[in-house]
Order: structure tokens, then C-alpha cells, then sequence
């Protein structure tokens, strides 16, 4: 079968559910206080409900549950300690697979789900690559004009790599929206877009790099205009 | 337009990232014809070359802090503003007396080209940093960093440079 290049469908959609956080890591300093409520944050910049969050004196599997003032948002679970910290919240973990050459199912504009290619069995295999893929560092979205534009740095990599791979897909492999996304009954790994690399690439015992494009709003990989 | 960076045997090697680089800040528009085409490929192919000795350096350097004996290190921050700054430098000096040279001299020109000449150079890191990790099954911090990037998701759930059409998307394609 086939794979063309196309943002899909369903993530548009996605978009218009909150069910996406493309934001880069952040880093700033807060105070906690052992209960759910951060606040006199520094700079709130680049927070969005939904981060993970980390840091000392915060539980595992944190995350900021609403933002309630310029200042202060609610975490969950509770933080752990009282006291000033230094906190890094992160957006959603999107990650890259590559789908094999001789694929048995169609991609494009309607794929849904990472499932869709574990569903044919169309993952690549082989040395150095491991089922999922890698995953990325969001770099926080910019506009440019009337363009809004994401981007992933450094360029995704597999390395004492022995595989041929005829493109990927990029998707979100964090629960950010409830329901099934295509096959996928527990809501991750729903997709961006599916990517063609033009034939066949084949990597022996090496190190395979997906450049990604000119970070510009004409270019960049994943673009709003 | 994006590239798939495939080398055998290894790392990629400077002249692939230089290459890579070099096309990547200096797309040639495909309605540039003659002369005018000759000059952008020879502006390319300069910046190229100056890039090589940079990625070789950063490459060196980070093959030594690996092996040295601060074994935190592969856990820091990549780092690539420096570098980054001389490249911009270096880029600007090739442009220099051509037909784009003050296009380079540019502020948002130099802010782009940085962001894609530290994600060149960042990559460089990663990869050495990768490779340390493949070598070094037992050390911990490597593996940690390999973690990062190369974990499966719960789910509940001589180098080759080719260019793929893997066309950045637009959601009014």
C-alpha cells in the first residue's frame, strides 16, 4: 500500500479539543505550600493546564490541573513540601515511528492513531530501533505572520541502526483527550500527520536522522495558516 | 523540504551535518536559473565548508567530555550557543561581497538560522551522546539519557544524504 504525506484529519479536530500541548520545557520559580495551590509564580509564560510538572517537592506524575490567576494554578497531586522551588513543566510527549517499506496499510490524511500502523503490522523493525519510536523535545509553537508553527530539537535519531524504513508518523503519545482515537481505545497516540520519505532508506549498523524542516512559517514541519 | 541522514558504520561524520546545514539555511529557489544559480550553489557549497571544521570541533569536544570523567555529563543540557554564534559569523563572512550578503546581515534572518544551526549542532551532540550509550550498556547516566528518547510509550496503552519528499504540512493544504 501507500503512504502520503498529509497532516491527519482527526488532529485537526484535536486541535479544537485542547487535546494537544505542543509547548516546550519551561522553567520557573513558584511556591508551594503541601496542598494543590502553587503560587507567586514568576513568569506563567509558556504554562498550560495539563504540563506535567516536576521539580522538588512535587509528587510523581504531576500536573497543573487549572491556572487560576497570572500568578498561581492548581496541581495535582498535591505538592510535597512548602517553600520556594524552581519547577519545569513539559507539554505532551510526541514521538516519531517509522513505518516499514512493503507497508499493508494506507497512510495519509485519515490515519487516526499510532495503532493504525501496529494494526498492520507495519512498524519498522530491526537493529537500534525499538517499537514506538523516539521520542521528541517540543519546541515551543511561534507565529510568523498569520502562520502558527511547531517544531522538535534535536533531530530525531536512531543509532547502531540496521533498518530500511519508507516514512513515519508522528503522534501524541500522552493521554490528553478521553475516548477511542481510531483503534485505540485509551485515547493516546493519536496522530499528526504521517510522512512519506520518498522510497526506500536503509541504515547498516549506523545512524539514521529524520531532519526536520526549516523552522519557518513556510516550511516547518507542522504549520497552522 | 526535509532530508533523511543515513550513515553506515557509525556516527555521521562533519562534512554530512555541514552539508545538511548548509542546505538547509540556504535553500536554493528552483525558479534561480544561470548565473545567478551557479552563485547560490557556489555560496552553498562555501558555507558548507566552512561549517565542516566547527562540527568537527563540536564533535571532538563532546567525544572528550564523554570519555572523560564526569559521567553527569551526558545527563547536562545539549549546548550549542556559542558555537551557534560563530557559525553565524562564519556564514555571514561567505555571504560577504556575494549578492546575499546583507540578506544575512538580517535580524530575523540571523535568528532563524541560528535556531536551525543549533539544532544541527544539538543533533551532533545527541548522536555522540547515543553512540556513548550503545557502547556503554552498564553506565548508568548513558542509559538514562537513552531512556529519554528511546523508551516504548505505556501504551495502555560513508555517509548518504538523500532528500525524501517529506513536505511540511499545512492545515490549509
Amino acid at each position: 500500500m501507500a503512504i502520503t504525506t498529509a497532516m491527519s484529519t482527526s488532529f485537526k479536530a484535536e486541535l479544537m479539543q485542547s487535546a494537544h500541548c505542543f509547548n516546550g520545557p519551561v522553567t520557573t520559580t513558584c511556591t508551594l505550600h503541601t496542598s494543590n495551590v502553587v503560587d507567586t509564580v514568576v513568569s506563567m509564560v509558556g504554562v498550560a493546564s495539563g504540563m506535567t510538572v516536576t521539580g522538588t517537592g512535587t509528587a510523581a506524575n504531576s500536573s497543573v490541573v487549572s491556572i487560576t490567576s497570572n500568578v498561581a494554578f492548581v496541581i495535582y497531586p498535591a505538592a510535597t513540601s512548602t517553600g520556594a522551588q524552581s519547577l519545569t513543566f513539559t507539554g505532551n510527549v510526541f514521538k516519531i515511528a517509522l513505518i516499514k517499506t512493503g507497508m499493508a496499510g494506507t497512510y495519509g490524511a485519515a490515519s487516526v492513531n499510532y495503532t493504525d500502523i501496529t494494526g498492520n503490522t507495519d512498524e519498522t523493525t530491526g537493529a537500534g530501533y525499538t517499537a514506538t519510536g523516539v521520542a521528541m523535545v517540543n519546541v515551543t509553537p511561534v507565529v510568523s505572520g498569520t502562520t502558527a508553527y511547531t517544531n522538535f530539537s534535536p533531530n530525531p535519531t536512531w543509532t547502531s541502526a540496521s533498518f530500511s524504513t519508507a516514512g513515519c508518523m508522528i503522534y501524541n503519545s500522552s493521554l490528553g483527550l478521553g475516548g477511542t482515537s481510531g483503534t485505540n481505545t485509551s485515547g493516546g497516540g493519536r496522530c499528526c500527520g504521517v510522512f512519506d520519505f520518498g522510497g526506500t532508506q536503509t541504515v547498516t549498523s549506523g545512524t539514521f536522522t529524520v531532519v526536520m524542516p526549516a523552522a519557518t512559517s513556510s516550511t516547518a514541519i507542522l504549520r497552522i495558516a | 523540504m526535509a532530508v533523511i541522514l543515513a550513515t553506515d558504520f557509525g556516527p555521521h561524520p562533519p562534512s554530512t551535518y555541514a552539508q545538511a546545514t548548509a542546505d538547509q539555511i540556504c535553500p536554493i529557489d528552483a525558479s534561480l536559473m544561470g548565473d545567478q544559480r551557479i552563485k547560490a550553489e557556489q555560496l552553498r557549497s562555501a558555507i558548507a565548508e566552512r561549517m565542516m571544521p566547527l562540527f568537527t570541533r563540536l564533535q571532538e569536544a563532546e567525544r572528550e567530555n564523554l570519555t572523560g570523567d564526569n559521567l553527569e555529563h551526558i545527563l547536562s543540557e545539549h549546548d550549542a550557543n556559542d558555537i551557534s554564534d560563530e557559525a553565524v559569523l562564519e556564514i555571514q563572512q561567505a555571504a560577504e561581497n556575494t549578492d546575499w550578503g546583507q540578506h544575512y546581515k538580517r535580524g530575523e534572518v540571523i535568528e532563524a538560522i541560528k535556531f536551525e544551526l543549533a539544532r544541527m549542532f544539538v543533533t551532533a551532540q545527541h548522536v555522540e551522546r547515543l553512540w556513548h550509550a550503545d557502547r556503554n550498556p552498564d553506565h548508568e547516566q548513558a542509559q538514562q539519557y537513552r531512556r529519554r528518547y528511546h523508551q516504548p510509550i505505556e501504551e495502555n496503552n560513508g555517509s548518504l544524504i538523500s532528500e525524501s519528499n517529506m513536505n511540511p504540512l499545512s492545515l490549509n493544504q
